[in-house]
C-alpha cells in the first residue's frame, strides 16, 4: 500500500463525529438531566435533603438504578446507531465500497463512540458534584463516586460491546435488539431453571436461593456490591466487553454484505439460538405448567410440548421474517422438544436422586449440622454477620458415625413422605440442614424434615460431642471478642430485667465459668428443660455494634455463679410468657 | 485494467455468478447488460469491493479490489438507490466525498451543479428520483477515481440528461482516462453511451465485444424483391440472423461485412433496396444467436 493510499484507510474521527450528531445530542440531553437538572431541582425543592451526604452519595453512586439503566441503554444506542447502516443494502453499498478497510472502519467507530460518551460523562459527572458542593455536600474528591463513574464507564463499554456483536451477527436491527436482550439475560435464564430445580424438584435442596452474580449481565456486575462500586464487577465487565469487541470485530471482518436486510447473518448462529431458545423455553414450559398443575408429569409435559413449539416456530418465522417460515426444520423443532421434555424429567429424575442421596461413611469426610430456627445467638465470621448454617460450614466437624447417617437418611425419607403428603406436611418434624463434607473435596448440603422422635433417637448423642458445640456455640471461637475487650458490654437477662456491666475482663471469666457449664448440654436439656436467662456478650467492631447470646440453665452453677458474684444475677422470677423458648429443641409438650 | 477469472458467487442455492472471465480495458464506457437477475449488480457490487468473491479473483491494476483501500481508491461505485445523508445538501455530500477520495473535484462539482441546475443548499430528500440520480453520478465522476462503476441510474433519466452525461464521460476519457462501467438491463438507453458491451445470463458472460465491431459484423435492411422467387436465393447465401416481412417489404438481420452483403444482392432485381442502422437490441440478439442462445425466449426491452 502506498503512503498515499494508507492515509485513505483511516476514517477521520470529525467526520464520523458529525454523521453522529442525533445520539450525541440525545446523549448530552439525558446527561444533562442526570447531572444538572435533577441535582438542582433536588436542591430547590427539598433543601433539608441537598444537605444530605447519603442522599447524594445514593445518587451519584451504583446504588442509583436509575441512572445505571440509562447508561446501560445509551450503550445499546450508541452501539446499534454505529453499525445500522449494515443493515441497510444502499448503506451497505455506500460504505462498503468507500476504500477504508473494515478494520479501520470499526477501529474507528468504536473509538469515537467510547470517546464520545467517555469525556461528556465525565464532565457532566464533574457538573454534578460542583452543583451538589454549592449545597454543603462537598463530594468531589470522593473516592466512592468517581469509583461508581468508572463502573458506569465500564457497563457503558459493556452494553456497547455486547450490542456491537449483536448487530454484527444479524441484519436487522430490531432482531439486533433481541440478539442484546439474548445476550445480556440468557445467564439469567439459565440461572432461572438451575433454581427451579431446587425450587420445583427437590424437597432437600433448602430455601437457599442457587443464584450467583451473572458474569454476563452488566447491570449485575454493577450492583453486586450495593453502593460501593464493585472493582470485580469493573473487571468482568471489561473482560466482557473486550471478549465482545473481539467477536464483534471477527464477525464484522466475516460479514457477508448481501445478508443486509436478512435476520441473522450467520446460518450456525440460528441453529445455536434455536437450541438453546427452544430447549429453555420447553424446559421452563414444563417446569411452569408442572407446578401450576401440582406437579403432574403429564402438566410438564404439555408445558413444554406447547412452549416448546411456540417458541420454535417464532424463531423460524423470526429467521425468514416470513409467517409461513413456521413450518421450517420442524424436524428440527420437534427433537428439540423432546429434548426439553428430556431436560424436564431428567429434572424431575434428578430431584429425586437428589433427595434420596444419602452418602455413605467411606465417601465422608465430616458432617456439619445447622437449624434455621434453632440458634441461641448471632453468628459471625470475620467482619461479616452470619447464619447458623454458615458458621457451621466453618467450624462443626462432626465424624461421619453410623448415628449420624441413620438421622440422615431417616430425615430424607420423611421429607419426601411429608413433602408429597401436604395433610402431614411439617407436622411433628423440624428443620435440619446437613453439610456433607466429602472426602473428594466437595460440599454437599440438603435439607431434611426431621421427626422429633427421630431427633431423641438420633441426634442426642451427636448433640453432646465437642465438634458440635464447637460449631453452635460461638464462645470456641471468640477472637473477634478477644481483640477488642475494651468494648465488651455484658448483660445477663431473665426476662424480668436486664443487668449491664460495662467490662472486658469479665468476659474472660464468663468464659471460663460458661465452657464448664456447657459440657452438660445436650439435646435432652435444651429439649426438657428452658433456660433461666441469657448472657449477652457486645462489643464494637470497625465502627458496628456486635451481640452474641448464650442460654443459662438452672443447673449451670459455674455460670450462675459467677454472675451471682459479680452481681449480674437476677433473683426475679423468670415468667414463662417472657421467655422465648427455641421451637427445634423443645418438645411439643413441654 | 479490470481483470476477473473463474468469478463464482452464490447467494445460499442461487448461483449468482457462474465461472465468469471478463476483461475490461481502460478509457472506455463499458456497458454491463442482461436480463433482471442475470447477476448484472452482483458483478458490480463485487468489482467494487462491496462482495466478496466465494471463489475466482477480480484484480483492478493488479490489485485484488476486496477490503483492499489501494484498490478501492481507484473506482467510485454508484448504486441503483443511491444513498445520501440524511436532510444532507448536495455540498454536504460533496464534503464527505472530498473526505474519502482525496482527489475529488470540488470546483467542478459546484460549476456541474449549477450547469445541471442542481441547488448545492437544498435538501437532497426533496430532490426528484431524476435529480438524485444526476446528483450521485456527478459526485461519483467528481470523486475523480480512474473507474466509476454505475449500476442502473440511467434508468428513469430522460434523453437529454443521458446524452449531457454521456458528454461528460467523454471528456473525463479525454481528460483523465476515465473507464466507466454501466449496469442496465435496458438496452436501449445504453446504446448511445457505452463503446463496449458485455452480457451477462444467469451469472455467465453471453459475449463481451466493442460496439462498433459488432456493427461492422451485423448489417440490417430492408428490400423489395421485383420477382419474389429471389428471395430464397437471396436467403441461401445470406447467413440470416432475423428475418420479417410485412407485405412484399422483407427485413433481414445478417452477419457480414457490408459489402459482402451488398454483393449478395448485387444481380437481383429490386424495387426497394436499403441498408438501416442497427440497435443494440438487433445486435444483441444476432450476436447473442451467434454463441448457442435461443434470444426470443429471453425477456428484453
Amino acid at each position: 500500500m502506498t503512503p498515499e493510499n494508507s492515509s485513505l484507510s483511516k476514517l477521520s474521527q470529525i467526520e464520523i463525529t458529525k454523521r453522529r450528531k442525533l445520539p450525541i445530542a440525545i446523549m448530552l440531553v439525558v446527561l444533562a438531566i442526570t447531572y444538572v437538572f435533577i441535582p438542582i431541582l433536588f436542591f430547590l425543592n427539598d433543601p433539608d435533603e441537598a444537605v444530605s451526604v447519603k442522599n447524594y452519595l445514593a445518587y451519584f453512586t451504583n446504588e442509583n438504578a436509575v441512572i445505571s439503566f440509562v447508561i446501560g441503554l445509551i450503550g445499546v444506542y450508541f452501539a446499534a446507531s454505529t453499525f445500522h447502516y449494515l443493515h441497510v443494502p444502499r448503506q451497505v453499498d455506500f460504505y462498503e465500497s468507500q476504500p477504508i478497510t473494515r478494520k479501520s472502519r470499526f477501529n474507528s467507530l468504536v473509538l469515537n463512540n467510547l470517546v464520545s460518551f467517555v469525556v461528556p460523562y465525565v464532565i457532566f459527572v464533574f457538573l454534578g458534584l460542583v452543583i451538589t458542593a454549592t449545597t454543603g455536600v462537598n463530594l468531589i474528591a470522593n473516592g466512592q463516586v468517581w469509583g461508581s463513574t468508572l463502573a458506569y464507564v465500564v457497563v457503558f463499554t459493556a452494553f456497547y460491546a455486547i450490542t456491537s456483536l449483536a448487530m454484527l451477527v444479524t441484519g436487522n436491527t430490531a432482531i439486533a435488539m433481541l440478539g442484546t436482550i439474548f445476550f445480556v439475560t440468557l445467564e439469567w435464564i439459565i440461572m432461572l431453571v438451575v433454581n427451579s430445580f431446587y425450587s420445583e424438584f427437590t424437597f432437600t435442596g433448602g430455601s437457599t436461593a442457587h443464584t450467583w452474580t451473572a458474569f454476563t449481565n452488566p447491570w449485575s456486575q454493577c450492583f453486586s456490591s450495593g453502593s460501593q462500586p464493585s472493582y470485580r464487577g469493573i473487571a468482568v465487565n471489561l473482560l466482557i466487553t473486550l471478549v465482545y469487541l473481539l467477536l464483534a470485530y471477527y464477525a464484522y471482518q466475516h460479514r457477508k454484505n448481501e445478508l443486509a436486510g436478512t435476520a441473522i447473518i450467520y446460518e450456525w448462529i440460528k441453529r445455536a439460538v434455536k437450541v438453546v431458545v427452544v430447549l429453555l423455553a420447553s424446559t421452563i414450559g414444563a417446569v411452569m405448567v408442572y407446578s401450576m398443575t401440582n406437579n403432574s408429569v403429564i402438566g410438564g409435559v404439555l408445558g413444554a410440548i406447547i412452549v416448546g413449539f411456540l417458541m420454535a416456530f417464532i424463531l423460524e418465522i423470526i429467521f425468514k421474517f416470513d409467517i409461513i417460515a413456521w413450518k421450517n426444520h420442524f424436524a428440527e423443532s420437534a427433537i428439540l422438544v423432546v429434548l426439553g421434555i428430556g431436560v424436564f424429567l431428567g429434572l424431575r429424575y434428578g430431584g429425586h436422586q437428589y433427595d434420596t442421596w444419602v452418602p455413605s461413611e467411606d465417601q465422608l469426610a465430616s458432617v456439619a449440622l445447622a437449624t434455621s430456627e434453632g440458634s441461641y445467638s448471632n453468628y459471625y465470621l470475620g467482619n461479616k454477620e452470619t447464619d447458623a448454617e454458615s458458621y457451621a460450614k466453618v467450624y462443626m466437624k462432626l465424624s461421619a458415625s453410623s448415628q449420624l447417617l441413620a438421622l440422615a437418611k431417616k430425615s430424607a425419607e420423611n421429607t419426601i413422605v411429608e413433602r408429597n403428603d401436604y395433610d402431614s406436611y411439617h407436622s411433628g418434624s423440624e428443620m435440619l440442614s446437613f453439610i456433607y463434607r466429602l472426602k473428594n473435596g466437595k460440599t454437599r448440603v440438603r435439607s431434611y424434615y426431621v421427626k422429633r422422635s427421630d431427633l431423641k433417637t438420633y441426634f442426642e448423642g451427636v448433640s453432646q460431642t465437642a465438634a458440635f458445640k464447637k460449631g453452635f456455640f460461638p464462645i470456641y471461637h471468640d477472637a473477634a471478642i478477644q481483640n477488642n475487650l475494651d468494648s465488651v458490654t455484658f448483660s445477663y437477662r431473665n426476662g424480668e430485667q436486664t443487668i449491664q456491666r460495662q467490662n472486658g475482663q469479665l468476659y474472660q471469666e464468663f468464659k471460663q465459668a460458661y465452657l464448664t457449664d456447657l459440657k452438660q448440654w445436650d439435646y435432652n436439656l435444651a429439649s426438657t428443660k428452658k433456660p433461666i436467662g441469657q448472657v449477652d456478650v457486645s462489643w464494637q467492631q470497625n465502627g458496628k455494634k456486635r451481640k452474641v447470646s448464650y442460654p443459662v440453665y438452672a443447673s449451670y452453677t459455674k455460670t450462675v455463679s459467677f454472675l451471682k458474684k459479680n452481681k449480674l444475677y437476677s433473683s426475679k422470677a423468670l415468667s414463662v410468657n417472657k421467655q422465648n423458648p427455641i421451637e427445634f429443641y423443645l418438645n411439643q409438650d413441654y | 485494467m479490470i481483470e476477473i477469472d473463474s468469478l463464482n458467487k452464490n447467494y445460499g442455492k442461487v448461483a449468482a455468478i457462474k465461472g465468469l472471465n471478463l476483461t475490461i480495458e481502460e478509457d472506455r464506457v463499458f456497458g454491463l447488460i442482461g436480463t433482471n437477475g442475470a447477476g448484472k449488480s452482483t458483478l458490480l457490487r463485487m468489482l467494487s469491493g462491496i462482495l466478496k468473491a466465494d471463489t475466482g479473483t477480480i484484480l483492478i491494476d493488479g490489485q485484488p479490489v476486496y477490503d483492499n483501500p489501494a484498490a478501492k481508491s481507484n473506482l467510485c461505485f454508484i448504486a441503483d438507490d443511491p444513498y445520501f445523508f440524511p436532510n444532507a445538501n448536495p455540498m454536504t455530500m460533496a464534503k464527505y466525498y472530498q473526505t474519502i477520495y482525496p482527489k475529488f473535484e470540488m470546483d467542478r462539482f459546484k460549476t456541474l451543479l449549477a450547469d445541471f441546475g442542481l441547488d448545492p443548499k437544498r435538501r437532497i430528500s426533496e430532490f426528484s428520483k431524476g435529480m438524485k440520480r444526476q446528483l450521485a453520478i456527478l459526485l461519483g465522476l467528481c470523486a475523480n477515481t480512474k473507474y466509476l462503476l454505475l449500476d442502473e441510474v440511467f434508468d428513469g433519466l430522460d434523453p437529454v440528461m443521458r446524452q449531457s452525461m454521456k458528454s461528460l464521460f467523454a471528456e473525463d476519457m479525454d481528460r483523465r482516462q476515465l473507464t466507466t462501467i454501466i449496469a442496465s438491463h435496458n438496452l436501449r438507453e445504453l446504446e448511445d453511451i457505452c463503446d463496449h458491451i458485455g452480457f451477462l445470463h444467469s451469472g455467465g458472460l453471453l459475449l463481451s465485444e466493442d460496439l462498433a465491431d459488432m456493427k461492422l459484423e451485423i448489417q440490417k435492411l430492408q428490400c423489395v424483391f421485383k420477382n419474389d422467387d429471389d428471395l430464397a436465393e437471396v436467403m441461401e447465401k445470406l447467413h440470416v440472423v432475423d428475418h420479417t416481412t410485412r407485405g412484399r417489404l422483407h427485413t433481414f438481420v445478417v452477419r457480414g461485412e457490408r459489402s459482402e452483403v451488398e454483393a449478395v444482392f448485387d444481380h437481383v432485381p429490386m424495387t426497394f433496396f436499403e441498408v438501416l442502422p442497427l440497435t443494440l437490441e438487433e445486435i444483441f440478439i444476432a450476436e447473442a444467436e451467434a454463441v448457442g442462445y435461443d434470444t426470443r425466449k429471453l425477456i428484453l426491452k
